[in-house]
């Protein structure tokens, strides 16, 4: 056994476990489908990283030797992925603080979450790996990626796309299903960890540690209970400056509360405290997890709102009225439109329209639908409005082009060229002004064609289809504009 | 050492944890938080000289700090006109008292002048498991204790998390005056935030503070009860 136990530097420490160039995977197997199988094909299917299994039963896993335990390895361990039954972790952990392991993640379940017995086995552990220098995610985790390294112990196959966001989870399936989600909106992740029951490293370490991530722009967090809230906080402050952060904390109910205490045997604490925590530190809270996919997407493809005051372009009045009424009951405000604008409109739109916000078009020609940008400008110019939201088609499903416009194939590449010229002077606009623009739109033409959601990013310009989602992500981009503001000058 | 150290430093060696109203009230007068009036009296002539001094009408309180919810105890006389009132008043506070708290260390009573009405206005500070000291605004009376309408901040505050906090609650119309009532000085309300966030991040050991009721007048506001509780181990 070489005595190896150099503690590495918190840089390096960060590099070990999320970029490793050798992995053992303690508790490997060929059984398809268990635990120790996914992690293994997980990690080998980059095919960069040199990957030992362990498993004192079979000479082989998945065809690469297999070594009776961690210490037998002949090379040096920059990361240790324990998925061993949970009786035998301090002995595995142990054997890796022999080894010299940089860093590990423990996968097995049956700690502080399950009781008494659990939580006693868990802080053993723990206690070994703080004396022998060792640094570890979970127990009781998902996983963690890195998508610059292209690692992932969730035993995800293929490549793992790129992106800004970096997601922290203490629920391995929720962290699963925001990256999932993200995905479907065209967002990618930098980094993603199902932090487990956090016996050794919490959710603070990972965000102090991403908020010097280069190629983390923004942080989302699940979060049950913070284990040290009052760091989280100071933290906050200081991150939320150069990088949102969002979160959806659980345990506002008296049942959701005891549900947490029980699943990752953390605290959920005082709502109340929590919600002043996080707005007094900048952090945006939100309600679930599709909200914080929401607001994270816009945050990526939106500018900040100035102020709150709304501009509503609609193809019929009962749609902007609704929509008027819900923005206005999630903190934001129908503007008054001003008397240029109304000049302006005039001479667009037919007379019967009702010369007030919410613009309604009043009954517009398919061929009027062609014109929108025309009518967009004047509100974007408008500076009575800092959001506009558009409630008609800015552009056009190919069932329209065809059918009721009855334009020929060479035509229809001619539109959709004028369109996509349309949607970049969208977002010259967007961002001079420093006005959102949001479409909310039925599916149709929007969230059924990806080529049209790709445009829309393209443009900045959001999109959705349900208004009250729509309305919350503004709402909540302006509340940090607001905060951003408000503490420019304060130390 | 300052007079706050002094007396934090004796209620320790007294093995108390809980300061006296009167000390309670010192410590706040030299954050520069402004009280009303308060004087130990420890017998009934010297209640009656000491009110004199103050000015009638005054109010009389059990001073002992085992003795947390004195008026439930029989221990608070208010609106006290003259040198009669306040000896019947006296003996009265230590003929309640005494049966419900035969073990209880009582000094005597506090003497305080009687603050004109206000808006009432209740600050507290607490330690949350997670976040540590917080700090806490609300309305007084059934607005606290009914409808939880209050607003909190993680210690330490800038003047505009004060000034936030003072808008979150729902009962903020209120601070503008209602039924003939006069408006509350938010700047006042706002320094009296700042001031107990200041003192409390300056403190170490402090537990629990209540400032209830506060009285918010239209130029001022002035804390009528306090209260300081320590950490159990400094």
């Amino acid at each position: 056994m070489t005595l190896n136990n150099i503690v590495p530097s918190t840089q390096d420490f960060w590099r070990y476990l999320f970029s490793p160039v050798s992995v053992a995977i303690i508790g490997a197997s060929n059984t398809p489908g268990s635990w120790g199988n996914n992690a293994m094909k997980g990690v080998l299917s980059a095919g960069n990283k040199r990957v030992y299994p362990v498993n004192p039963n079979s000479p082989e896993i998945l065809g690469i030797k297999a070594y009776h335990n961690v210490t037998e390895i002949p090379d040096a361990i920059d990361l240790a992925v324990i998925v061993v039954p949970e009786k035998l972790v301090p002995d595995v952990m142990r054997q890796c603080v022999g080894k010299g392991v940089k860093a590990a993640i423990i996968i097995t379940s049956g700690f502080a979450e399950t009781g008494e017995a659990g939580r006693k086995l868990e802080a053993e552990v723990a206690e070994i790996a703080r004396q022998g220098g060792i640094r570890f995610i979970g127990p009781n985790s998902m996983g963690h990626a890195d998508t610059g390294s292209q690692l992932s112990t969730f035993g995800q196959p293929g490549t793992l796309s790129k992106g800004p966001v970096a997601v922290l989870s203490q629920s391995g399936s929720t962290c699963m299903k925001i990256v999932r989600s993200l995905g479907e909106l065209g967002v990618g992740c930098s980094k993603y960890v199902s932090t487990g029951n956090e016996a050794s490293l919490i959710l603070e370490d990972y965000i102090e540690f991403l908020a010097q991530d280069d190629n983390t722009k923004l942080i989302v967090a699940y979060v049950e209970g913070l284990r040290d809230g009052r760091r989280f906080f100071r933290l906050a402050k200081e991150v939320t400056r150069k990088k949102p952060i969002v979160v959806v904390k659980v345990g506002g109910t008296e049942e959701s509360a005891r549900a947490v205490m029980s699943h990752t045997g953390a605290l959920a604490g005082s709502d109340a405290v929590h919600t002043a925590a996080f707005r007094q530190s900048g952090v945006i809270r939100v309600e679930d997890d599709d909200e914080l996919c929401d607001v994270a997407y816009a945050l990526l493809n939106s500018a900040l709102p100035r102020n709150n005051r709304i501009g509503i372009l609609t193809i019929g009045g009962g749609q902007g009225a609704l929509t008027a009424e819900i923005c206005e009951r999630e903190g934001l405000a129908v503007g008054k439109l001003e008397p240029a604008t109304v000049e302006k409109l005039d001479k667009i739109l037919p007379p019967r329209w009702p010369r007030r916000n919410p613009v309604d078009m009043a009954g517009p020609t398919a061929a009027d639908l062609g014109e929108i940008s025309n009518l967009l400008w004047p509100l974007i110019e408008d500076k009575n409005l800092d959001i506009i939201l558009l409630l008609v088609p800015i552009i056009m499903d190919n069932t329209v082009l065809t059918g009721r416009m009855g334009l020929k194939p060479e035509q229809i590449q001619a539109y959709r060229e004028k369109e996509e010229h349309n949607i970049m002077l969208i977002r010259e606009n967007i961002e001079k002004y420093e006005k959102p623009v949001a479409l909310i739109w039925q599916g149709r033409g929007v969230n059924s064609d990806p080529s049209a959601l790709t445009l829309l990013r393209k443009g900045k310009i959001l999109a959705f289809s349900n208004t009250r989602r729509t309305a919350r992500v503004i709402s909540h981009l302006f509340r940090y504009r607001q905060y951003l503001e408000a503490i420019k000058g304060e130390k | 050492m300052s007079n706050t150290s002094k007396i934090i430093a004796s209620v320790r060696q007294q093995g108390r944890t809980v300061l006296t109203e009167i000390e309670a009230k010192q410590v706040f007068s030299e954050a520069g938080i402004s009280t009303t009036a308060t004087v130990l009296a420890s017998s009934q002539t010297e209640a009656v000289a000491l009110s004199e001094k103050i000015g009638f009408p005054v109010v009389l309180k059990v001073a002992s700090p085992e003795i947390t919810h004195k008026t439930d105890a029989g221990g608070v006389k208010v609106g006290l006109k003259n040198k009669a009132e306040v000896r019947k008043a006296y003996s009265e506070i230590m003929a309640s008292v005494r049966p419900k708290y035969p073990k209880a260390k009582i000094y005597g009573v506090s003497v305080q002048s009687v603050a004109r009405p206000g808006i009432e206005i209740i600050i507290g500070v607490f330690k949350d498991p997670q976040f540590g000291p917080v700090i806490m605004f609300g309305l007084g009376g059934i607005f606290v204790e009914v409808l939880k309408d209050v607003a909190f901040r993680i210690i330490p505050i800038v003047r505009r998390d004060a000034a936030e906090m003072i808008k979150e609650i729902k009962g903020y119309a209120m601070l503008n005056g209602y039924r003939g009532h006069e408006p509350a000085h938010i700047p006042s309300l706002e320094d009296i935030l700042l001031k107990v966030s200041d003192f409390v991040e300056k403190t170490p050991g402090i537990k629990e503070i209540d400032l209830n009721p506060i009285f918010a007048y239209k130029d001022s506001a002035v804390a009528v009860d306090a209260r300081i509780v320590l950490e159990d181990k400094p």
